[in-house]
Parts: structure tokens; sequence; C-alpha cells
């Protein structure tokens, strides 16, 4: 019997094609794989839409390309942007009070072990984890574990190596929530305000780059001097910026403590510190309050305070007023490209005459960010 | 009556009995010289390490990042004024206290050591094994994390003054364990570990929630640093020294006496509950001030004792200063060491300590076939 | 001088208790003369080693009283009690960086002072002589047999100088001469000092020899006392031991025990 065009085969085979159509845009939009900055190809079964934040802070790079809605997918974190900037928290939550309520905390970001079993009964459908737990969690066999509920985990990076991941992660963070757009043009911006700075450096010769002294979380706790960093993070931001990163020379790797002689010794050309609004943590802590809640005056005495300390006030980037405090948390975040600009200012001022951070920060936050800018995140010697 | 040890007497009786004996007074006379020889040695020992001890100092003071030549270091001692702010900040206010906090620190645990190994009977006990600086370092990251105040009203002095608090405690808890019936030196060993282990394991508990900045502190705490040394702090070292030692010397004799057990040195006149309790308490009151000042180290307390034990032996009055002598070499040496690997970078101390300690406790280990105790 | 005759130790109503455990039940013993070696004989935990503590001090007894030279030594601090009591225990092993020569030194100065004077060093030297182990001077006390430790606890406790002295079993570990030798050092010590001396023993036969008195305890009281051959020939020992006894005179006119199962 041939296959009769018959008025209702048509139909049918009409009917049936439309509906093929129909739902193959939906079908090829349901699995999603990527490859995270693990290096590990993860699939998504489909879209997600119930993601657990391995920390807090991953919001900075989840609010430019959620903007509008960004803990629509998100069903809880480890609670450091509570408590290690409580002003951006206050942020996210006056815009969005409802939502940064419902946020199930899943403890510490330093604290061991994630919760398996928190994890499933929250239903997650992705846990996003941060590049330096990737031993810890495949060493305590939870990829495997959440892999076998059904639960993928992805790596993300801002801290490691932040001036390379940084891009990879918002493209896969893009893909995630489905907010490719946003991330396309968030990459854009960040590129561009990095080759402001990176454009003019990547010209200049080794001997035109000053010595810098950057002193991790500056005051922090008394009589402690000093962490600083190899040529990683804010390491590698001031060498970005067209500066010469003491710690770099000294050692291989991410962070070290040197003594307080070896940083008299070097008596560097600038004196880098970094601050952040740790005072409700730590109510006797002499660091630089920095943020979006900051005091000038405050931080101006404070900062005063700590070029005071024995053993600074002779060094000659302090008698030349050339130490300045910054944002700690620029070092988690994929906005370090304002701090890399702030850095060139104060490392290249001749070169960077122009340039305006604070301008870029206030551009940052009228694209991508559901709150205004404000605050103080920066602030030098008179 | 018999005369008691009058020597014109021992002559004269000596005299009488010429004939069985020019024999007789010619060994007593070579016993008694070969104690004064042996005497004399340990005493010229004792001065030739507090003359090692004392270049050891200089040596550490020369040691660090800036190049200063001998001369130029000299000149800042001598005459502050003339030199630059830098130099002086880096010789007096750095590496001076440094130091000269090394070889109090390790003085004091070397002592604390010492006559912890006297009234427990036990070569491995120290303020390390007996869990006072676990304790400590408690009590520093209590402060740390959680700004727990153990004494009210602390300040700046929150973190040390939290370690010197937990040490004290765990020394009265200790103490409180001997005074339960059928307590022995041994049993405050375990005692002593269990401690150990106890505040290890509530230690990495407090580290589970702390932030990366309360962590590095917490780790660095724990394994020594030298760097926080103040004049201040080499002040009170010098002081609380200057308190506890001179009593453990005044008691050479009866420490001496509690080596050939309790029973004995009871016979002799030692109150002995007496004085472990206030031994105790002179070695709790070095032992927290100097792991309140600069972290948990270990193995000081454990092989500068040893050592003094080699050399000089048991005899309080030379254990006890040679015991200090070694420990304050130790520490010398290490504050030295850890300066020299590279220049700039801070080591912790406890890290160097218990690499050079861990080889030399196995060595005491293996050496117990000696049995140099009960 | 001292009065002899006042010099004598005695003890009356000596009650020892550990616990609910009685060691010592309500006993005593009579005046003990300056100069004369006593043996303190009586089956194992008779109460021997106890008895010896509670006259040091070095235990408390419930009532009763230690009396020297007609004062109740309860009344004395104890660093003055055993200035005058010297007690030597009977574990003497120990492991120690000490010679000798330190241990014995310490007992001489007897926690007194802090330097060593030619005075001391050279009693020290001349007691070690005179018990025959001068050899073993720098000798480790850890390294040291049996024997030589006990005899070196023997010189730590003649090295004092007191008025009553209590050596608890100072034969246990020695040859058949050195047991011997030390009895004899012993005993003559104690007249040399005219110092009342107790000996605890298990060996009759040298307590009959050395001793100019006996004191026979058994299940914490004191059951008898006097003359060795008064003692040892009557019943009581016999039952106390829970053997036969029997004596004779040996070859050299000496009091021989020999005993029956």
């Amino acid at each position: 019997m041939t296959y009769a065009l018959t008025r209702r085969g048509f139909a049918l085979a009409t009917v049936a094609t439309a509906t093929f159509f129909a739902s193959a845009p939906h079908a090829f939009a349901q699995s999603l794989t990527i490859t995270d900055i693990a290096g590990r190809e993860v699939t998504l079964p489909e879209q997600p839409s119930r993601i657990i934040l391995g920390e807090g802070r991953m919001m900075y790079a989840v609010a430019p390309l959620a903007t509008d809605d960004p803990f629509e997918k998100i069903v809880g974190w480890k609670d450091d942007l509570i408590l290690y900037d409580p002003d951006a928290f206050r942020r996210f939550e006056t815009a969005f009070p409802e939502d940064t309520a419902r946020m199930v905390n899943f403890g510490s970001p330093y604290a061991g072990d994630f919760s398996i079993e928190a994890v499933l009964e929250n239903n997650a459908d992705l846990l996003i984890l941060d590049l330096g737990n990737l031993f810890k969690a495949e060493e305590t066999g939870l990829i495997e574990k959440l892999d076998d509920a059904g639960v993928p985990v992805v790596f993300v990076d801002f801290r490691q190596d932040p001036t390379a991941n940084t891009v990879p992660s918002m493209l896969m963070l893009g893909r995630i929530f489905g907010e490719q757009d946003r991330a396309a043009k968030f990459i854009d911006f960040y590129v561009a305000e990095m080759r402001k700075v990176t454009n003019v450096v990547q010209s200049m010769a080794a001997d035109e780059k000053p010595l810098v002294f950057m002193e991790n979380a500056a005051g922090y706790s008394a009589g402690s001097c000093c962490t600083t960093y190899g040529s990683f993070n804010y390491g590698r931001f001031i060498e970005l910026a067209g500066g010469q990163n003491y710690g770099s020379g000294l050692f291989s790797g991410f962070k070290s403590e040197v003594s307080l002689e070896a940083l008299i010794t070097a008596d560097p050309d600038i004196l880098l510190g970094t601050g952040a609004n740790w005072a409700e943590a730590r109510p006797e802590t002499m660091a630089i309050l920095l943020g979006y809640d900051a005091d000038p005056a405050v931080n101006a005495e404070r900062l005063q305070t700590l070029a005071d300390r024995d053993g600074f006030r002779d060094l000659k980037a302090v008698k030349n007023g050339q130490m300045h405090s910054i944002y700690h948390q620029f070092y988690n975040s994929p906005y370090h490209f304002i701090a890399i600009q702030q850095l060139a200012k104060w490392i290249h001022p001749e070169e960077f005459a122009d340039l305006d951070p604070d301008a870029t920060f206030a551009q940052l936050h009228d694209k991508f960010m559901p709150f205004e800018a404000g605050g103080q995140f920066w602030v030098s010697l008179p | 009556m018999v005369v008691h040890g009058h020597p014109a007497f021992l002559i004269l009786k000596v005299e009488f009995m010429a004939d069985v004996g020019s024999d007789h007074r010619q060994t007593v006379t070579t016993l008694v010289s070969n104690y004064q020889y042996r005497s004399l040695k340990r005493w010229l020992l004792l001065l030739a390490t507090i003359g090692i001890l004392c270049i050891m100092v200089v040596i550490d003071i020369m040691t660090g990042p800036a190049s200063l030549s001998f001369s130029e270091v000299i000149r800042v001692i001598l005459n502050p004024p003339d030199a630059t702010p830098q130099q002086r900040v880096i010789i007096w206010d750095l590496r001076m206290p440094i130091a000269l906090m090394a070889i109090c620190i390790g003085a004091m645990l070397g002592v604390a050591g010492a006559e912890m190994q006297t009234i427990l009977n036990n070569s491995l006990a120290d303020p390390f094994t007996l869990g006072l600086s676990s304790a400590a370092s408690f009590g520093a990251a209590l402060a740390i994390t959680l700004q727990w105040s153990i004494i009210p009203g602390a300040g700046i002095f929150l973190v040390t003054g939290n370690a010197f608090a937990m040490a004290m405690l765990t020394s009265l808890a200790l103490y409180g364990f001997t005074r339960l019936r059928g307590v022995t030196p041994e049993t405050m060993i375990l005692v002593g570990i269990a401690m150990l282990f106890t505040f290890n394991a509530l230690l990495a508990l407090l580290q589970y929630g702390a932030s990366e900045l309360e962590l590095s502190q917490i780790i660095f705490w724990q394994l020594g640093s030298l760097a926080r040394a103040s004049w201040g702090k080499v002040l009170t070292c010098v002081i609380v020294l200057a308190i506890v030692v001179p009593y453990f010397m005044s008691r050479s004799w009866s420490l001496t006496a509690l080596r050939m057990g309790e029973d004995k040195a009871a016979s002799l006149g030692v109150n002995v509950s007496f004085l472990r309790l206030s031994v105790l308490a002179g070695v709790s009151l070095l032992a927290a001030v100097a792991v309140s000042f600069v972290g948990a180290v270990a193995f000081v307390g454990l092989v500068g004792p040893h050592i003094a034990r080699i050399v000089v032996g048991e005899d309080q009055r030379g254990f006890l200063p040679f015991s200090a002598l070694a420990g304050a070499l130790i520490m010398s040496g290490t504050s030295i060491a850890s300066k020299a690997i590279t220049p700039g970078v801070i080591y912790p101390i406890g890290m160097i300590t218990s690499l050079i300690g861990i080889p030399f406790f196995i060595s005491l280990i293996l050496s117990q076939r000696q049995r140099h105790w009960q | 001088m001292k009065n002899e005759l006042a010099m004598v130790l005695s003890a009356s109503e000596l009650s020892v208790q550990f616990g609910s455990r009685k060691i010592l039940h309500n006993t005593g013993f009579d005046a003990l003369q300056p100069g004369q070696l006593t043996a303190l004989i009586g089956p194992n935990a008779a109460g021997k080693s106890t008895l010896f503590r509670t006259i040091a001090g070095l235990i408390k007894s419930r009532g009763g009283k230690v009396m020297l030279g007609g004062q109740d030594l309860s009344t004395l601090s104890t660093k003055i009690r055993l200035q005058r009591v010297c007690f030597m225990p009977q574990f003497f092993t120990a492991n120690a960086a000490l010679s000798v020569f330190d241990v014995v030194l310490m007992a001489q100065k007897q926690l007194s002072g802090w330097r060593v004077n030619e005075a001391d060093m050279t009693a020290v030297a001349q007691n070690l002589h005179a018990a025959g182990i001068g050899h073993l001077a720098d000798a480790n006390i850890g390294e040291l047999s049996g024997g030589q430790a006990q005899m070196v606890s023997v010189c730590q406790a003649l090295t004092r100088r007191a008025d009553v002295y209590l050596f608890d079993e100072p034969t246990s570990a020695l040859d058949l001469r050195h047991q011997l030798d030390v009895m004899d050092r012993i005993r003559t010590a104690m007249r040399e000092r005219n110092a009342i001396g107790m000996v605890a023993l298990h060996d009759l036969n040298l307590a009959a020899r050395y001793a100019d008195h006996l004191v026979l305890i058994g299940a914490g009281k004191i059951l008898n006392q006097g003359p060795p051959d008064h003692v040892l020939s009557d019943p009581l020992i016999a039952q106390t031991y829970d053997v036969a006894i029997e004596t004779s005179s040996g070859p050299r006119k000496e009091l021989n025990v020999h005993a029956y199962a």
C-alpha cells in the first residue's frame, strides 16, 4: 500500500513536524557541557536553577550577569560575604531583602568539608566551588559522591590566578546562568579597562618599574608584619600595573611572611596595603576599613597610624607620601581591573594621568550592578 | 663521744691507722681529688658554654637581610644617635630583642623541661609533651578566631594573655590530678599527653571555622615565631627567670634527692609533695610565659636537659644551669638558622626545632636501653 | 656530753591504718639503749617497714607516741626529726645520671647548704673506702648491680650523723661476705657513735649474731622483745613465723638458729 497523502495524513504530518521543530530548541538547550577552570568536562543535564555558591563572594561575579535578579537561581551559599564583606552584603540585602534572607547557609569556606547531605536536602542541581577547593573536593570524594547523587560540581577561579581565569570563569558562569550576552558585555568591559593599563605598561623597560611592597591585610592584627604576595594575585596586579613586586623576587610561592627588617632593607618606592571592613568581626583591628560603608576620615587616621609604626615611618615611601591602601576583596573578584587601574595611577602617575578609576568604578555599577557605587575603596597618605 | 667528721679528727684517725694505710689515705685523697677534678671540669664546661652562647648571640645580631658589617653593628649598639634611623630600628628594635628573646625563651624552656623531668621522673616530660604548649595554642586560637578573652580586659594582650591563662589552667589541672589518690608520675605523663591531644583536637575545631587570615595567624602561632619579640617581652622573661631559677637552685639538693626515689628523698627530709607542687608552679610560669610569647616551640625543653644530662650529669647544681644554657643555645642557633635559609623570609622556628629535635628524640628513646630511668 | 641514760628510744600505743587496713595495732616497744643494735624480726607484711616509717615520722600514728631521750618526737618539725632519725628504706635502686660519690655526698649534705667543702668530700670518701666500694665512686648508680646499690644505700645512711638509725633490710641483695661486712659496720658504727640502731632482718642467724636486742613483730603488734637468746627460745617466735625453731651454740660460741617447716 502506498503512503497516501490523504488530507488527514498530511495534517498529522504537519502537526508532527511542527511539534518537532517547536520542541527542538528546547531539546538542544536542555543539556549543557562545559569545561570548567579545573579543566574538567562537566555535563549539566539541564539549565541549573538551584545553585549553591561555594563562596558567598561569588556574588561579585553573579551580580553583573543576572543584575535584575541575581539570586533567582541561587538557593544557598557559604557565609563569607556576610563575615568578610558586610558592607557589600548589606547592599545586596537592601536591594533584595527576601532573597538574601532565604539563602541557606552552608558554613565557612575555610571549614573543611561541604555537607553533601545539606546539598541534597536543598535539591541543588549545581555546586560552584572555588578552584582552591579542588584538591580537598577530590580527596574527600565530594565530587564523586555528588556525581552519584546527580549534582554536578564546577570550579571557578578569581583568586589563584585572577588575571588569567576571570574571562573563562565569567564565560562559564554566563552559560550556567543562561546570560551569555551579559557575560560577553562584561568581558568586553573588563578587557577594555585592563588594556588601558597593560597597553601602556607592556612597552615599559624593567628599570622604569619602581619597587612596590604589598602588605596583605595591613594592620589586621597589631604588631605583626608582614605577609606579602609572590607573583600571584595582588603581586601580579602590581606587575601588570608596571611595578616590580617585592615578593616576586624573593620567593616563588603565592604568599609568604617576610621580616620587617627585609622591608626596611628593601626600602620600596611605593608601600601598599590591603584593607577591608574587618572591624565588625575583630573590633580591635588596626586595619583600613575600606568598602561600601567606609568612612574616609576614619581611614585617613588609620592609614596615618599604620604609617607611624616602628620601622615604617622612616621608609622613603612613607616620607614621600607613597603609602596607599586598597580594597582587600579585589583579590577574589572579577573587578580587580579597577584595582589594577588605581595601582597604575599610583605607580606611574604621569603615564596614567588621564586614567580615572573612580569613573570606571561608577561605570561598573551603572552597567552591571544592582546597586549604586559608593564608599571608599582606596586611600592614600596625604 | 665520736667527733662528727671534724677534719682534725679525720687526720688524726688517718695517722693513727698509718700502718694500715698510707694506702688508705692515698685512696681517700684520690677519691676526693677525683671528685674535685670532675667538679672543676663541670664548671669549666659551664663557662665555656656561656662563652659559646655569647658568640651565638653576636652572630644572631649580625644575621639578617640588611647587610651590616660587624663594625657598623658595634657602632649602632654603642652609639645609637650616630646611626641612621633604619639601622637603629633594625639593630635595636628588631635584631637585638629577637636575639635576646631567643636565649631567654631557650633558657626558660630548658629549665622547665629539666625540672618537669625531675619531679615527674620521666625523661619524656617537657612543656610540650604535657600539653601546656597545645593548651597555650588553643588559648591563642580562641583569641584569634573568637576574640574570647579568658582574662577580662586584656585588650591588645588578648592573644598572649589567653595563651598564658590556658597554660596555667592546664598546669592547675595537672596538679589537681596529682592530688587524686593513687596517681603516680607515670599517670601524670599520660594525663599530660591526653591534654595534648584534647587541645589539638579543639584547636582543629577552631580552625574549622576560621577565615584565611585567621588561619595563617593560628598556624604561625602553632609553629612558633620569634618575630614578635620586643624589649618589654625580653624584660618580662628576665624577671620570670630571676624569680624562678634562684628558687630552683636553692632546692638543688632536694631535687637531686628526688631522683633517688620518693622514699629516699622523704627520709632525707624532703617534703616531696610540696616540692613537686612548688616546682610545678615555677615550671608552669616559665612554660606559660615562654609559649605565650613565641608560640608552641617543640623539643627545646626535651633536648636541652637531655644534653645537660649527658654532659654534666644530674647533680642539680650543674644540671639546672646547663639545661638553661643548652636550651638557650638551641634557640639561638634556631634563630640564626631561620634567618639564614632565605634572607627576608620568616620561617617558623618550631619547624626548625622539630627538624633538629626529632632525630634527637629518637636517639633518646633508643638510648633508654641505658636505663637512666626507673 | 649528753646524758646517756636519757637517750633511749621507746614507742607506745602506735596505731597506723591505710584506708580501712590496719597495719599497726596499738603497739609499742620498751626503751632501746644507745650504742646498741636491735634487730626487728617478723614475717612479711608484719609491719616492720611501717613501724620504721612511723618512728621516722614519715607516717602519722593515730594516737600513741615515739619518745627519744624523754622527748616526744612528734613535737619536732619533720626536718629536725629526720636529722635525729635516719631511715634507710628497703628499695634502693635508682636510675639517674649521678655517680655513687654524688649520691653519698647528697646524703652527707642532707639538703643543707649549697656548696660542698673539703670536709664533706673527705667524709664521703672515707665512708666509701671503709665500705670497700671506693672503686665505685665514679660509677653511675644506674649501672650498679643490686648488691652494689644496696651497699651505696647503707653508705648513704651511715654518712649521716643521727641519734637513731633505722635500716630496713640492708642485706637482702648481698652475698655472704658483704652481708657480714655490712652488719659488722653497722654494729661498729652504732657503738662508736653511741646511737640507737634498729635493723629489720629476715635472716634470724644474722639477727642472732649481730644484734644486742631483738624485737619480734607479728600482724601489726610487737609480740616480744629482749636479748636474742630469750626471744629466740620463747615459743612466741615459732608461732609468729609458723615454723619450729631450735637454737644451738655455734663453733665460735655464737648463737645459731635452726628453723623447721
